[in-house]
């Protein structure tokens, strides 16, 4: 009779946690940075974000101004940094790479390149299911450590 | 042969007294006379039953209405090109206060190098004073300010 219980319930359990399931790809942050100044970074935000250390990062944004004669003065830029606190940043004003910047979504997968200038010569946002965290958590594997970072 | 002679003495003396004229108004300058002839159909057009004989109108200008017209164009002259220097002032005012404004960036940027690192309210005053700049200095700045992050002489976020 336990046994029945307990196969009942176990069953239960594992339903359960088939139904939250689907395929993920976690992309933590990489950030290459040539010798003449110029590089890459990438890496999708919710990795990043409750990666295991203090220093991943990644995003983009726009600042927008009013320049005081009248007009305004729009610029985007984006940075990232890996768990060895390697730094990359760019910024533009052009309008094309803008209205890129201006794609980008919760959960996104952020691509960018500079140049020596430290101007955007690339940015890419993607937006897919794999990224979408499971719980509001890393989609890396379970380490030992359960300490959940909610934000509810 | 007696009248050929007289017709050279009536020819000479007709260049004779051309080449007289001639040095006479070169001493003494006429006034300046200008004629208007108005043409046959104005006159027609003004007085449709007078005759064709053309009515001219004179003008005389002597030296001092000359030296007046002369003197009313060079104070003209001189108006018109203190105007345009007062609109220049403004425009190197422009200038001058924009260079300031670049200069108050550069060593903000130079200060921050000098620390090495910058907070985020910094960071966001710095980038408002950028976006006073000009086109060009508004490229530069941001240009030095990625590239000393880039190159780690400061830490920071955008």
């Amino acid at each position: 009779m336990k046994l029945r219980y307990i196969s009942f319930f176990g069953a239960l359990l594992l339903s359960s946690s088939i139904a939250i399931a689907g395929f993920l790809q976690p992309a933590p942050v990489t950030v290459t940075v040539n010798d003449d100044g110029s590089g890459t970074a990438s890496g999708d935000m919710a990795t990043a974000r409750f990666a295991d250390n203090d220093f991943d990062l990644i995003g983009c944004g726009i600042r927008t101004f009013d320049d005081g004669a009248g007009g305004v003065f729009e610029f985007g830029f984006c940075q990232a940094q890996d768990s060895t606190e390697v730094n990359g940043f760019c910024s533009t004003d052009r309008s094309d790479i803008l209205d890129t910047l201006k794609a980008t979504a919760d959960y996104s997968f952020v691509t960018f390149s500079w140049n020596t200038d430290g101007e955007c010569t690339r940015v890419g946002f993607s937006t897919q299911s794999f990224y979408i965290p499971e719980h509001l958590d890393s989609n890396l594997p379970d380490d030992d450590d359960d300490d959940d970072d909610s934000d509810d | 042969m007696k009248i050929l002679t007289a017709l050279v003495v009536v020819q000479t003396a007709l260049i004779v007294f051309l080449l007289a004229t001639i040095t006479d108004s070169n001493e003494n300058p006429d006034p300046l006379v200008f004629t208007d002839q108005h043409s046959a159909t104005d006159q027609l057009a003004e007085n449709p039953l007078s005759r064709s004989t053309p009515r001219e109108v004179h003008y005389r200008l002597d030296e001092k209405r000359l030296r007046k017209i002369i003197r009313e164009e060079l104070a003209a002259q001189s108006n018109a090109g203190s105007a345009r220097d007062t609109k220049a002032e403004p425009f190197q005012a422009y200038e001058a206060k924009h260079e300031v404004q670049r200069e108050m960036v550069d060593q903000e940027l130079e200060y921050f190098r000098s620390v090495g690192a910058i907070s985020d309210m910094e960071m966001q005053d710095l980038q408002t004073e950028i976006s006073k700049l000009t086109e060009a200095d508004r490229r530069e700045m941001l240009r030095k300010l990625i590239k000393a992050m880039n190159a780690g002489e400061i830490k920071g976020r955008l």
